[in-house]
């Protein structure tokens, strides 16, 4: 695969020869009828279980199965924010580990996914944002995570369009960073795992949807789908936004309900701030992309909705909190306005783990922060699939935590959707 | 420079009244009339803007807001306006645009050297490299080179507004198609609105005399209809559920900048035309070459030609269309490059002396910053397989690729559009529910195909909403786009010179190169290759690049287009301002406060305001030359020791009457509500149904079948609507109303040991002994002859009254209290102040003392629930392993020992160690002068079994010794309260 | 925007509406009787259906009624509004 490999040099190269010889980044096989472990959707968490399973469980044959194209539920429509500063130890420990894997993952895979770690600022607004803050400070300083306050001069120069008025309604008192925040190409995180996924032996079948759940005495033993029935006794499930639908099938029901988060984008602009802007008090957050856009994100439509797009008066509210934030921005113009459908659970926690149907693994419940989680939520489902028991990271998230009362409720820490 | 391509007759432009603008600092001049584009055509710009990547030299490719080149900025300080289309810019006396993206301007763009290096940049190049050492070393720069405008830096000094509208039929595009269909639809009596982005009535087609004469009638038909509301310059960018929509309208002349229209309809009539398409070929991005539609829209409604020398490249019969008009206006045809081997009918129309090419493609442009010639070669089924090529020299060129129907609303609302491979364009072969789609939208060609489907699905329109119209539409077949086309999607080469550009986005430079490569490496699913070459996701939103996109990659990857789904189409249709979008509740008007309605006396006596809960309320008073930190403690201490009024009127009041009143409270509060005998007061908490406590407040028996519950003020709400559902979806059959009455009635408690002489001296027919009106009892009465209602509630821990009375009254009686007879004034107390007071009590804050976990069983509220008989909301939760086993937090206080400062909020417990694993978290903390030491509560885990234990305060490194205590602080016996 | 059907007011813009949930969701009548896993099961599981249910929706800014609607949630139509039927309390499906 040596000629696959992606540097300075082979660009050169295929110049060279006008670009005629770069190989697939993926290969497009025929399911076989078989394999040892079957992960349902392709998205970035999908692909990246597949890619853990073959490279660190040495599982042989695995098949990713996605019902239109890699990438194109959630993973192509978040708005790239990777950071960790989580307010419990367990969601902490999770999302740390997933934002190491980040800082590495351009060099691990050979496929650069441009993370910019330029900051995660989180506005603070009056004395109760305050001490909420100085609680998420001081929880992730506990748990070995840096998080700084920083005053208005500071972030006067961090972001320097910000309104920093007094007298504005929702006056800015600061804010918390943290320095390693920041953001990533989404669909560059789908197509490294996807390639090295592929270059492990992966078979990635696109245009294949499951259609049924197939089950004997021992529990799982393969799915049905668009292409024909394809058997395993491992399957991971994968598929955030549609996971009621998959617990459907296989015939059981989750603490899951669908909906629609919007975001959106002006158009290009020249550079003004490097990093990820969010004010959980009035609800939007914002990011400069490389192109130049501003990445806008929203919160989540008053209605379950599988339908992929989002409401006006949403949109109208997020605008109306980013022009309170940046006067300035007033005369641009948006561009494109887009939604997804994600997984929200009654505590904002992801759903890790093993299901009624003995061989299922869920990976679903991410809700509106799966995008940050992708390495580390692959690895755990890998790992959860290969060795039948969930890894410890994984294990306090588990489905029985629900019937137990044990919530790990992120909503009162996050505020703001994500 | 003069305006040497303008023709000195024709057009509708105003002569009378010339205009004078500049462009990267060129004086220029244009009419009333033009827009940017049309002047700066005329005067002979050709270089009007920059691509994203290469910066290679671009000209005006449309007429209309799909214009992928032509991006400037315009205005000054609080109207600098970055990414506009030139246009879609009127031209005004004194127009300042300059190019954007461009160093030094557009003419001569230095970055223009990275088309030096295009080969080391194909798609996804960034992905391949870039990784050592890290993308940040890089990264900084790429973005600098990225982007298009400058983002302002002045506060807008425009405003917009929004209305809302309801209509029966609304009608979108006024061309022939939609004109008609307003005309007939307004005819029946139905109310229509009728919108277009243009500036007038009439579309985009040309305009002869009789087609004008017809706008002319039946504009006044629908004015005399007296139905009507038409709209110009607006444009519907949205389209959404529940035949909702949005449109932006552009105000021309003073006011607000932009209006956005919030639209329902019944009925819709899509008659939003079609667009040309460019064509692709090697070079086509030369400044030069333009849609030849545009060079007739230009040519006709502002009198600009493109040249003077024009060769005409098309692979259908619309572009034949205007050649007449080219003679008129002085141009000369060179020829016409048909990429059909047979041009069919059309082409028998060419005037005499002017060349066809049949069966040929170009395969080169000459020029730089301008057009010098093309080349052209014949080809078999779109590949050219010979070296030798005709070269014709011309000054533009002038390209028709065929025309897609304009969708986008259909699209968004939820139309699926097929590739028809017939018409060679992406149709809406299943229009949305009450839509109606007609004219060049629906693949109309000429102009009486237009007035019939409009007409008729105005009718059709218009009956759907119940007007008494025979009207039936029948949507014809979707017809060949325009005229017979062939689609070539590109030039391809047989032999080496396939790597010619040939650009399919304008803007964002994706060639026919980047889209083989794309499907090379498997980004061959229509999305992926948008996502990695970023094809059709520049401002333009692929308007004109789009649909070539998806041939190009058909043709590559040898799949056919039939059938196949165009990529998502988003909103909005055309870019809209972020300030439109906000309106006008901004500044002030966003998430107004809410005043309390004795506000004024507040600020006349210094209140320091601030935000609690949406109220704007006192902070605290400042007397002269205190700090904020003295003055609460004043008042602290004046509750403790004199007496104080607060203003507590936001307190959420909710009446609950009814036969059932009581049995509702007991299954809604932990505590026991039955038992309350009437006009007695008993606190109680609730919770949700996980046993999670969500609220709190006293609850008072006014009668049998009436209690007066109260809520938490950020709650009042909430809490309203939950007990509102509870009644309505939970306890149907209970015989309970609810009635919220928070605004109705102003509260102020009158607080300390002087409060009963303070309200004696106000004068009241209650009977305010002890005995007689006991702690936690309520009575009715006047207070200063203002019929009032008294609770002895007491959220200071010293004797309390709280009065409460009709809000309109409250300015009143606040000053009454302010300027009492007998001389005892009382302070007035802030929230701040409160705050110490509470916390003194150790009484909890619900949402600060309590977080999404908390449960009544960790305020220490066991005994209550335990004697509770039945179910109450929560109560099954509790009895979980997790809600009883050891390690929930619980609430505590604090001892910090004789500590003069206080320790932070949100700071954590970390037990013995210095820096362990967290074990709680400080809820509430203050300075408390009636101890005189540093008091504070916290939320630890096993709190309860702590009592005594020493634990470290932790925050951001910084540590102070505590131990835990039972709360509260101050007279636990409540000796101060039973006075 | 959504049009939503009041049953007695009319349609009415989404955004005087809230959702409450799924309509067949009742809470039981006798929750001390479940079992840990019943009694997450009525708190927490839910059908997530992709496609038409019916949930209970609440004009909360026009005339405050709760009521059931018919909703898709793959294309947002709303329709057929039915007031609740009174007591809805019941044992969880």
């Amino acid at each position: 695969m040596a000629e696959n490999r992606y540097s300075i040099w082979s660009l050169l190269r295929n110049a060279w020869s006008f670009h005629e010889n770069w190989q697939a980044a993926w290969r497009s096989p025929a399911p076989a009828s078989e394999y040892d472990a079957v992960i349902v959707g392709g998205g970035g968490h999908g692909l990246a279980a597949a890619y853990y399973l073959a490279k660190e469980f040495a599982i042989r044959r695995i098949a990713v199965l996605e019902r239109g194209w890699i990438g194109g539920g959630n993973s192509g429509r978040n708005t790239q924010v990777v950071r960790s500063n989580y307010y419990y130890p367990e969601s902490a420990r999770l999302y740390e580990d997933s934002l190491r894997r980040y800082e590495t993952m351009g060099r691990d895979l050979g496929f650069n996914v441009m993370l910019r770690q330029s900051g995660h600022v989180r506005l603070i607004h009056d004395a109760h944002d305050l001490e909420a803050a100085r609680n998420a400070a001081n929880a992730a300083l506990l748990s070995g995570i840096a998080a700084e306050f920083i005053g208005n001069d500071e972030l006067q120069r961090m972001v320097p369009c910000l309104n920093l008025s007094p007298t504005c309604r929702f006056p800015v008192q600061g804010a918390l960073v943290q320095r390693r925040g920041g953001i990533a190409r989404h669909d560059a995180v789908v197509w490294a795992y996807a390639r090295a996924a592929d270059m492990a032996g992966v078979d990635i079948i696109q245009q294949c949807e499951v259609t049924g759940i197939l089950r004997d005495g021992n529990g799982v033993c393969g799915v049905e789908t668009t292409q024909g029935t394809i058997r395993a006794r491992r399957v991971g499930i994968s598929v955030a936004g549609n996971s009621g639908v998959l617990a459907g099938l296989a015939g059981f029901h989750l603490p899951i309900e669908s909906s629609a988060l919007q975001a959106m984008v002006t158009e290009p602009l020249k550079p003004l701030f490097d990093s990820v802007v969010s004010s959980g008090r009035i609800h939007v957050y914002v990011s400069q992309s490389d192109r130049g856009e501003l990445v806008i994100g929203a919160g989540t439509d008053m209605h379950p909705s599988y339908a992929q797009r989002g409401d006006f008066a949403v949109t109208r509210e997020t605008i109306r909190a980013l022009t309170e934030l940046f006067p300035i921005f007033s005369r641009l113009r948006l561009m494109r306005q887009w939604s997804g459908t994600v997984d929200i659970t009654p505590d904002r926690s992801p759903l890790l783990g093993a299901c009624p149907l003995p061989g299922v693994v869920l990976n679903c419940g991410w809700g509106t922060g799966g995008f940050k989680a992708i390495p580390t939520a692959g690895f755990l489902l890998a790992h959860h699939l290969a060795v039948g028991s969930p890894h410890e990271l994984a294990a306090p998230f588990n489905l029985s935590r629900f019937s137990e009362g044990r919530l790990i409720d992120e909503s009162a820490a996050a505020g703001v959707a994500h | 420079m003069s305006q040497k391509f303008r023709l000195v007759k024709g057009g509708r432009i105003d002569r009378s009244r010339p205009l004078r603008f500049s462009f990267d600092g060129m004086q220029l001049s244009g009419f009333a009339g033009d827009t940017l584009a049309s002047a700066l055509l005329a005067n002979g710009v050709r270089v009007v803007g920059r691509s994203f990547k290469y910066h290679r030299p671009r000209g005006l490719l449309a007429a209309g807001p799909e214009e992928p080149n032509a991006f400037v900025e315009v205005g000054h300080a609080g109207r600098r306006t970055p990414n506009q289309r030139a246009t879609e810019i009127p031209l005004s006396d004194g127009l300042c645009a300059r190019s954007e993206n461009t160093w030094p301007s557009a003419r001569f763009d230095l970055l223009s050297l990275l088309g030096g290096i295009h080969r080391l940049l194909p798609p996804g190049f960034y992905h391949k490299t870039f990784k050592w050492p890290a993308w940040s070393w890089y990264e900084p720069l790429i973005r600098r080179i990225a982007g298009i405008g400058r983002a302002p830096s002045a506060i807008d000094s425009d405003w917009y507004v929004q209305r809302h509208l309801h209509c029966d039929v609304l009608v979108i595009g006024a061309g022939p198609a939609g004109l008609s269909a307003a005309v007939a639809a307004a005819g029946t009596g139905s109310d229509t609105v009728l919108i277009d982005e243009r500036d007038g009535i009439g579309g985009s087609q040309p305009w002869d005399a009789g087609v004008a004469g017809w706008i002319k009638i039946m504009t006044e038909r629908l004015a005399s209809s007296g139905r009507c509301l038409t709209l110009t310059n607006t444009c519907v960018t949205g389209a959404y559920e529940g035949q909702g929509f949005t449109a932006v309208e552009n105000i021309i002349g003073d006011g607000p900048r932009q209006r956005l229209w919030h639209i329902r309809a019944k009925s819709v009539v899509l008659a939003s035309g079609a667009l040309e398409r460019p064509l692709v070929f090697p070079d086509n991005d030369r400044p030069g070459i333009m849609l030849a539609s545009a060079a007739r829209e230009y040519r006709e409604r502002y009198a600009v030609i493109m040249g003077r020398r024009v060769v005409i490249v098309t692979n259908n019969d619309s572009a034949y269309a205007g050649i007449d008009g080219l003679a008129e206006a002085g141009v000369t045809l060179v020829g016409v490059i048909d990429t059909r081997p047979d041009p069919g009918p059309a082409a028998g129309t060419l005037p005499y002396g002017v060349r066809l090419m049949s069966g040929s493609v170009p395969v080169a442009v000459g020029g730089l910053n301008g057009c010098s010639g093309i080349r052209f070669a014949p080809h078999v089924d779109g590949c050219v397989t010979t070296r030798s090529s005709t070269h014709l020299s011309c000054d533009a060129i002038l390209i028709s690729g065929g025309w897609s129907p304009n969708l986008h609303l259909a699209a968004q609302a939820g139309a699926a559009l097929d590739f028809d491979l017939a018409s060679v364009a992406f149709v809406a072969r299943t229009p949305p529910q009450g839509w109606y789609i007609v004219g060049s939208a629906n693949g109309a060609t000429t102009l009486e195909q237009c007035q019939e489907q409009g007409a008729s699905a105005g009718l059709a329109g218009a009956a759907a909403c119940g007007i008494n119209v025979h009207a039936q539409f029948a949507s014809p077949p979707p017809q060949p786009t325009a005229a017979p086309i062939a689609p070539i999607w590109f030039v391809e080469f047989s032999d080496g010179r396939r790597h010619r550009r040939q650009w399919v986005d304008y803007l964002y430079d994706v060639t026919v190169t980047d889209i083989r490569i794309a499907a090379r490496e498997n980004y061959a699913h229509v999305e992926h290759m948008k996502r990695y070459t970023a094809a059709g996701m520049a401002p333009d939103q692929g308007k004109t690049g789009q649909i070539n996109a998806h041939g190009v990659l058909a043709s590559i990857t040898g799949r056919s287009l039939d059938g196949t789904r165009i990529t998502t189409l988003r909103p909005p249709y055309r870019p809209m301002t972020l300030g439109v979008i906000a309106g006008y509740e901004t500044g002030s008007l966003y998430h107004a406060y809410r005043l309390l309605p004795a506000h004024e006396v507040h600020r006349r006596h210094d209140a320091q305001f601030d935000e609690y809960g949406g109220w704007q309320r006192p902070a605290f008073y400042r007397c002269s030359g205190e700090s904020d930190a003295e003055a609460i403690m004043r008042e602290v201490l004046a509750a403790r020791n004199e007496v104080v009024v607060f203003d507590g009127s936001p307190l959420g009041k909710i009446e609950v009457v009814g036969r059932d009143a009581g049995t509702f409270l007991n299954r809604i509060y932990v505590n026991n509500m039955t038992t309350l005998a009437v006009d007695k007061i008993r606190y109680g908490v609730m919770l949700d149904d996980n046993g999670t406590i969500c609220d709190d407040g006293v609850v008072i028996r006014l009668a049998d079948t009436h209690y007066l519950v109260n809520s938490t003020s950020a709650r009042a709400t909430t809490t309203y609507r939950r007990l509102e559902m509870l009644k309505q979806c939970v306890w149907g059959d209970l015989d309970v109303r609810l009635i919220p009455v928070t605004e109705q009635w102003a509260t102020f408690a009158i607080s300390g040991p002087g409060a009963r002489a303070l309200i004696r001296a106000m004068g009241t027919d209650i009977d305010l002994d002890p005995a007689a009106f006991p702690h936690m009892t309520h009575r009715e009465g006047l207070v200063a002859d203002i019929q009032v209602r008294v609770a002895r509630v007491s959220f200071t821990g010293e004797v309390s009254y709280e009065i409460s009375l009709r809000s309109s009254l409250a300015y009143d009686f606040l000053e009454l209290l302010l300027r009492s007879k007998s001389g005892r004034v009382p302070t007035l107390l802030g929230i701040e102040a409160l705050g110490v007071l509470r916390t003194e009590k150790g009484y909890l804050h619900v949402g600060s003392d309590t977080d999404g976990a908390t449960s009544p069983l960790d305020i220490g509220m066991v005994g209550i629930i335990a004697k509770k008989k039945g179910d109450f909301l929560g109560r099954r939760s509790l009895e979980r392993r997790h809600s009883q086993q050891s390690g929930r937090r619980q609430l505590v206080g604090l001892d910090l020992g004789a500590m003069r400062k206080t320790v932070p909020v949100g700071a954590h417990i970390v037990g013995d160690g210095l820096k362990g694993p967290s074990i709680g978290v400080v809820t509430s903390s203050c300075w408390s002068p009636t101890l005189n030491r540093s008091i504070a509560m916290a939320l630890i885990e096993d709190g309860h079994t702590r009592n005594g234990q020493s634990v470290t305060v932790w925050s951001e490194g910084r540590t102070w010794p505590a131990a835990v205590c039972l709360l509260p602080f101050l007279d636990p016996a409540g000796a101060r309260l039973n006075v | 925007m959504l049009s939503i059907p009041c049953p007695w007011c009319g349609s009415r813009d989404e955004r005087e509406f809230s959702f409450g949930g799924e309509a067949d969701r009742n809470r039981p009548r006798a929750p001390e009787l479940l079992d840990d896993e019943a009694w997450a099961n009525y708190l927490f599981a839910r059908r997530n259906l992709c496609g038409a249910a019916r949930y209970r929706v609440c004009h909360s800014t026009g005339c405050g009624m709760w009521f059931s609607l018919q909703f898709d949630t793959r294309t947002h139509a709303a329709v057929e509004p039915r007031p609740l039927d009174g007591n809805e309390e019941g044992e969880t499906p």
